[in-house]
């Protein structure tokens, strides 16, 4: 196996994104007209022409990626979703125990329909005619989702927990309790890493193109020195904000504010708001471009390497230039700034292999398994996203 | 008829290798001869009946996409002249409306419209509309809960005790109490005094789900007992029609149609609009309630005059003064309720 010191030749490319926000400006205001007025149901058209976009916008070695989920199956999927909320909501109105056991059901089966998401999505896209594809073994998917499904079941029980005993506890307990309940956001952060990071690995284990399955080395460091990282700009934050609001208040003239608080108090809030908000994206900013290249730089192909050059104050610019033409435009930049968005991370990133590329892309594809179109709908519609 | 070529990018579907062709198209096939890289032949011509071709749809100025029977797929680039489409239409190339117009710009400039004039429509009507019908389906027994649950919150955070003197709150509870007995209507209510805390002053009525109705102080000072029981009366139509689930349906209402707008990311500029756009009782709803106060008021035997009397005492300076008068200093009962001008008018009529 050659290390990388080994002088061998590297050939590399870097994916580019063709797309432009004009072009995009005009789909997504038809997609949104058509999704008003007919009250969602067009949604599923929507969602397939705009992944169809940024794919085929999406250039590898001189060839596009293209998506074809059929817009009928996304629906489909979409109304599954919605019965399964109309059940628990019909159950929980004949008793509520049931609605929690309707609650329990959907949460087992929650980590099956997010695998089958990643799959259709996956296998509806191909490359030089080739497929993608998710395949995965039972247990691994639950010993994936194991650690996601303790941290959310875990608070979920403590908060029902005081909610059921509130009368028969005793004051200790009660304070026991509470303690528990809010330390859990503050283990919840630390734990965070730990449960996403097995996911993260499932996914891309999985994640196949043509017979080829993608490999990925461990991410949990990486998540975890991450974390660590926004713990300090956080804390770093609260101190400034902290610091800016008492000075305001010191200087503050107290009858004046008597008489009128919120003349007063008002350009105070602004002020801490206005940093709260920088910090939100320098903490935005920062956990995107760390996760991004601790994704890639643990993915490989074959012999194919990845590496994203996607840098933490070019994101904050971009979110920031993003977010404020949005206001200034009343929404309408939003296609812009995704196009934008998009084209810098899709262009920071760089496949390097030390086979040239012809060679390397030879070999035999098995047949894609068929693909259930539910998983991606819920997903969608409960905003599951574990991805990165 | 000069044949013209076009250069494809040919893809087997075993390998993701790329390999290159030549095509001249005729009405019946698809002559499809082997290159390298560069231009050169690498084998011999051989072509493809019309039955095995199949062209898919294309977008924008993507390749034309042609599976070519067993022998794989093309991507076949247009040409400055567009000649390729035309050349494809015999193997069943459509170009779909909307592909076509998608990039003018008064499609877009159509749609941006449309979308404005849909925008106002929801939120003037639709919101309305969808919560209504959804009504039905919200159980009397969340609007129970819902209002057990916010007195308490309330009492902590924004009311403080009533300062009126007891006799008068049991005075008034009496009345509406006899009122009620000789009127139809099913269902809980209770009348509770208040005071706001922070101005103990403030002229307020409001009404919880569950039929409890809170009097603030600043109301019922400046009001006889009368013009008491017509605000009672009021706010009990907004219990009756369940108005403020009503109003909880459109605030989770706005969360989907925002969702909608700004699809899958950003929570926070869903709850941002959410809160924004509702924070009143629909015209339709205050309607509905002043309707139900002047009904109320006439099986009690008593005067409408009451009823616009009360409505006179919330205007802005407070005390039988002019309603046509500027609002922008609204008692807080008003900023919330629709044109004070419009609902004296109709308390005038029968």
């Amino acid at each position: 196996m050659q290390t990388m010191e080994q002088i061998s030749p590297m050939y590399s490319v870097r994916v580019r994104f063709t797309g432009k926000g004009s072009e995009y400006f005009s789909i997504w205001i038809s997609n949104l007209l058509l999704t008003v007025i007919t009250l969602s149901i067009y949604s599923a058209w929507a969602k397939v022409r705009r992944v169809r976009w940024f794919a085929q916008h999406t250039m590898l070695l001189g060839d596009r990626f293209d998506y074809h989920g059929t817009p009928l199956r996304v629906l489909f999927g979409r109304m599954i979703a919605l019965s399964f909320f109309g059940l628990y909501h019909l159950v929980t109105i004949w008793s509520s125990k049931a609605g929690l056991l309707v609650l329990g059901l959907l949460f087992f089966i929650g980590p099956w329909l997010l695998a089958m998401g990643w799959r259709f999505q996956l296998v509806n896209t191909r490359w030089r005619e080739l497929h993608f594809d998710f395949k995965f073994q039972w247990r691994a998917l639950y010993q994936a989702s194991f650690p996601v499904m303790l941290i959310i079941i875990v608070p979920l029980f403590l908060g029902l927990l005081t909610e059921v005993s509130k009368s028969t506890q005793t004051e200790d307990e009660k304070k026991g309790l509470a303690l528990a309940i809010i330390s859990v956001p503050v283990i919840f952060w630390f734990l965070w890493p730990l449960a996403k990071a097995p996911l993260i690995q499932f996914r891309q284990r999985g994640t196949y193109y043509g017979s080829q399955s993608f490999e990925f080395g461990s991410i949990l460091k990486a998540l975890c020195l991450l974390q660590l990282m926004l713990l300090g700009i956080s804390m770093l934050a609260s101190v400034l904000i902290g610091i800016f609001f008492v000075w305001d208040m010191y200087g503050l003239d107290l009858l004046k504010a008597k008489l009128d608080i919120w003349a007063a108090v008002m350009p105070l809030l602004l002020k801490s708001l206005l940093v709260f908000f920088l910090f939100a994206m320098i903490i935005w900013a920062v956990s995107k471009a760390q996760a991004e290249q601790a994704l890639w730089r643990q993915t490989r192909w074959r012999t194919v390497r990845f590496h994203s050059e996607i840098r933490v104050w070019r994101l904050f610019f971009l979110g920031l230039k993003n977010i404020i033409f949005i206001l200034l435009s009343f929404g309408l930049y939003w296609p812009f700034a995704q196009v934008a968005l998009a084209r810098y991370r899709i262009e920071s990133i760089v496949l390097t292999s030390e086979m040239d590329w012809p060679d390397l892309l030879t070999f035999a594809m098995e047949d894609s398994a068929n693909v259930n179109a539910t998983g991606d709908a819920l997903s969608d519609f409960m905003s599951l996203d574990i991805g990165l | 008829m000069t044949r013209m070529t076009w250069k494809a990018r040919w893809f087997d579907r075993v390998t993701s290798d790329v390999r290159y062709a030549e095509i001249t198209i005729t009405e019946q096939r698809f002559y499809i001869t082997p290159i390298d890289r560069n231009g050169q032949v690498l084998d011999n011509t051989f072509f493809v009946e019309k039955q095995s071709i199949k062209v898919s749809e294309q977008l924008g100025n993507t390749p034309y996409r042609v599976v070519i029977g067993d022998y794989g797929v093309l991507h076949i680039e247009n040409d400055e002249q567009h000649l390729l489409a035309q050349a494809l239409k015999p193997f069943g190339y459509r170009r779909s409306l909307l592909n076509v117009i998608i990039g003018r710009w008064y499609y877009v400039l159509l749609c941006l419209l449309m979308m404005i004039a849909v925008a106002i429509w929801v939120d003037r009507q639709g919101m309305d509309l969808m919560a209504r019908a959804m009504l039905p389906l919200v159980p009397n027994s969340l609007d129970q809960r819902i209002g057990k649950m916010a007195l308490p919150l309330l009492d902590k955070g924004l009311l403080a005790p009533s300062r009126v003197i007891l006799e008068r709150q049991q005075r008034i509870r009496e009345r509406f109490a006899r009122i009620m007995a000789k009127q139809d209507y099913r269902g809980k209510w209770q009348i509770q005094f208040r005071s706001m805390q922070a101005r103990p002053d403030m002229v307020n009525a409001f009404a919880l789900p569950d039929g409890t109705i809170v009097l603030l102080d600043g109301l019922v000072q400046i009001m006889n007992d009368d013009q008491v029981i017509a605000v009672l009366a009021h706010e009990f139509g907004h219990v009756h029609y369940r108005h403020t689930t009503q109003k909880l349906i459109r605030k989770i209402g706005f969360f989907s149609f925002a969702y909608m707008l700004w699809g899958d990311l950003s929570s926070i500029a869903t709850s941002l609009f959410a809160t924004v756009c509702d924070l009143h009782y629909s015209r339709a709803n205050e309607y509905e309630a002043d309707q139900f106060a002047k009904q109320f008021l006439r099986q009690a035997g008593i005067s409408l005059s009451v009823w616009e009397g009360a409505l006179r005492q919330l205007a802005p300076n407070g005390g039988g003064s002019d309603p046509s008068k500027d609002e922008s200093e609204e008692t807080p009962f008003l900023s919330t309720h629709p044109l004070l001008k419009e609902r004296i008018k109709d308390a005038q009529t029968q």
